[in-house]
């Protein structure tokens, strides 16, 4: 459903990828691995329109997607949840939430699916007054999530979503990541926690200095004497 | 002597000045807010708001009711012209920091002198929207000021509830926390800069049309207006839309009084001292830098 085509991606001119090529099939969960500064987050940014690449293109199904105004990208079902989060700090839970049903599509049903995310994650409803800002890590965690959720995607992207929680909290979202994918979302995920994120993936690819070194099946990966080494610790 | 009809006398006149500051400088702290610029061009949508007023009830004798809607409303496009015009080319460009500042001061004097090439350097007068007075307490009150007082608050009032309860509003504090994540929720951050711009400077229009009949219309008039706003803006907390409003009638207020207590000349060396006391003390201001 999503293809990056050879892309190049600049910050101003300092070049960020090389000839990123890969796919991502409908009902995926497709995890991208690599180190600190290897362009996992740059890609995404890529894929939502923040970034534009200076060469090739992007599609989504027959959708030409690097064309696309960035705030418009979420109206063709791409939800990205930034690294570090990145929540409105100064507005409550609740309004964290509806910003995230904002674009024409969603609005309209905002308050149903607000419904369905407080049951994802209860401790939401429980704060929802309450200002993002004073959230504990995991909560926010799952706002975040929550408030991609919100704009109804068929793609989600997820950006380093165990960074900084404990152990405990990041075995819960991952099961509700698993269980989002289960319920017909294709997701993509950037992680550093190699071992987590190929045992909920299907597929992965792994990015290093700006190029994509290694691509195949998540099981692969985790065999591969490369991967177990450099990404695995073993 | 002074008695307490006096003091109240001045309290009252004192808010409706607050009125015009609170005015001025939340359009001010609105755009500091969600664009993180100054805009000093403020001050001549403020005059281009008293001059539209003006025409329409002097020249075209239009209702008080529609010239203040006119003024408001021509303002309000003309500042969203401009937005897009010169404002919105800066964006996303190296030097956001200063360039803003430059291009404004720019607007400012060429709108300043474009009103004094055609309108001339004459002071305009404006009739009150109503004549008359009412009695408060034993005290003898123009219309005007009450129409000043009621006008104000209540469009203050209302954009305070478009911001917390309406999709633009959500959408506006959203990009003035975080224009990134905003533009991943699908709001349109350059949208939402351009219609800021345009109620920000409303807002001005707005102050300067409702105190055109007592202060009458020129081409300098907003300079001092740009100056008092900047005093209330950094008084009550850039970027606090709270703490303009306060900021303005903290700054008001303790000018009128100050009118009793010293002579006129004298107020403006009282705002400024009081200025500078708070920031001593609260160096980002009443309510602090704050973002929404």
């Amino acid at each position: 459903m999503l293809k990056l085509r050879d892309l190049d991606v600049f910050y101003g001119d300092a070049q960020a990828l090389w000839d990123v090529t890969m796919e991502v099939h409908k009902g995926e969960i497709v995890t991208l691995l690599g180190s600190n500064g290897a362009g996992k987050t740059t890609t995404l940014k890529t894929i939502s329109g923040l970034l534009h690449p200076r060469k090739g293109e992007i599609f989504l199904d027959h959708i030409r997607l690097d064309k696309i105004e960035p705030s418009n990208i979420i109206k063709y079902g791409i939800a990205h949840v930034p690294e570090g989060r990145r929540l409105f700090p100064n507005m409550t839970v609740m309004e964290n939430l509806l910003i995230g049903a904002f674009h024409a599509g969603a609005w309209g049903s905002r308050f149903d699916t607000i419904q369905g995310i407080y049951t994802l994650f209860p401790i939401l409803a429980e704060r929802k007054k309450q200002l993002a800002g004073t959230l504990s890590g995991g909560e926010q965690q799952m706002l975040a999530i929550g408030r991609a959720l919100m704009s109804e995607p068929t793609l989600l992207m997820l950006d380093e979503p165990s960074l900084g929680l404990a152990p405990k909290v990041v075995e819960t979202i991952f099961q509700v990541i698993s269980d989002i994918n289960k319920k017909g979302t294709t997701i993509l995920l950037i992680e550093q926690n190699a071992h987590l994120s190929l045992q909920v993936a299907h597929r992965g690819y792994v990015m290093e200095t700006g190029r994509i070194s290694l691509e195949g099946k998540a099981s692969e990966l985790m065999a591969d004497e490369y991967v177990k080494k450099a990404y695995l610790g073993m | 002597m002074i008695t307490s009809m006096v003091v109240f006398e001045q309290i009252m006149n004192g808010l409706v000045l607050g009125c015009m500051y609170a005015s001025v400088a939340s359009g001010l702290t609105l755009i500091w807010g969600t664009m993180k610029m100054l805009n000093f061009a403020h001050g001549e949508f403020y005059m281009l708001g008293g001059y539209v007023l003006y025409f329409a009830l002097t020249v075209f004798g239009v209702p008080p009711l529609i010239a203040l809607v006119l003024a408001v409303g021509i303002v309000l496009f003309l500042g969203m012209f401009t937005e897009k015009l010169v404002i919105h080319p800066l964006l996303d460009r190296p030097g956001w920091e200063l360039s803003p500042l430059m291009v404004t001061i720019g607007i400012s004097i060429f709108l300043q002198n474009l009103a004094l090439r055609l309108w001339g350097e004459r002071f305009k007068n404006v009739p009150y929207f109503l004549d008359g007075t009412f009695d408060l307490f034993g005290i003898r009150m123009a219309y005007q000021r009450l129409i000043i007082f009621v006008v104000t608050a209540s469009v203050m009032l209302g954009f305070w509830a478009v911001l917390k309860k309406t999709k633009f509003g959500i959408g506006l504090r959203a990009t003035a926390q975080d224009r990134d994540a905003a533009t991943l929720m699908g709001v349109n951050a350059k949208k939402i800069y351009t219609i800021t711009f345009g109620i920000s400077c409303a807002m001005a229009a707005l102050a300067a049309a409702l105190l055109a009949p007592i202060f009458s219309v020129n081409p300098w008039m907003g300079h001092a207006a740009l100056i008092k706003g900047f005093i209330t803006v950094v008084l009550g907390g850039l970027g606090s839309f709270e703490g303009a409003i306060l900021g303005g009638f903290i700054l008001g207020t303790t000018e009128s009084i100050s009118v009793i207590l010293l002579s006129s000349e004298w107020k403006d060396v009282v705002a400024f001292a009081i200025f500078i006391l708070v920031l001593i003390v609260r160096p980002s201001g009443l309510f602090g830098t704050k973002e929404w």
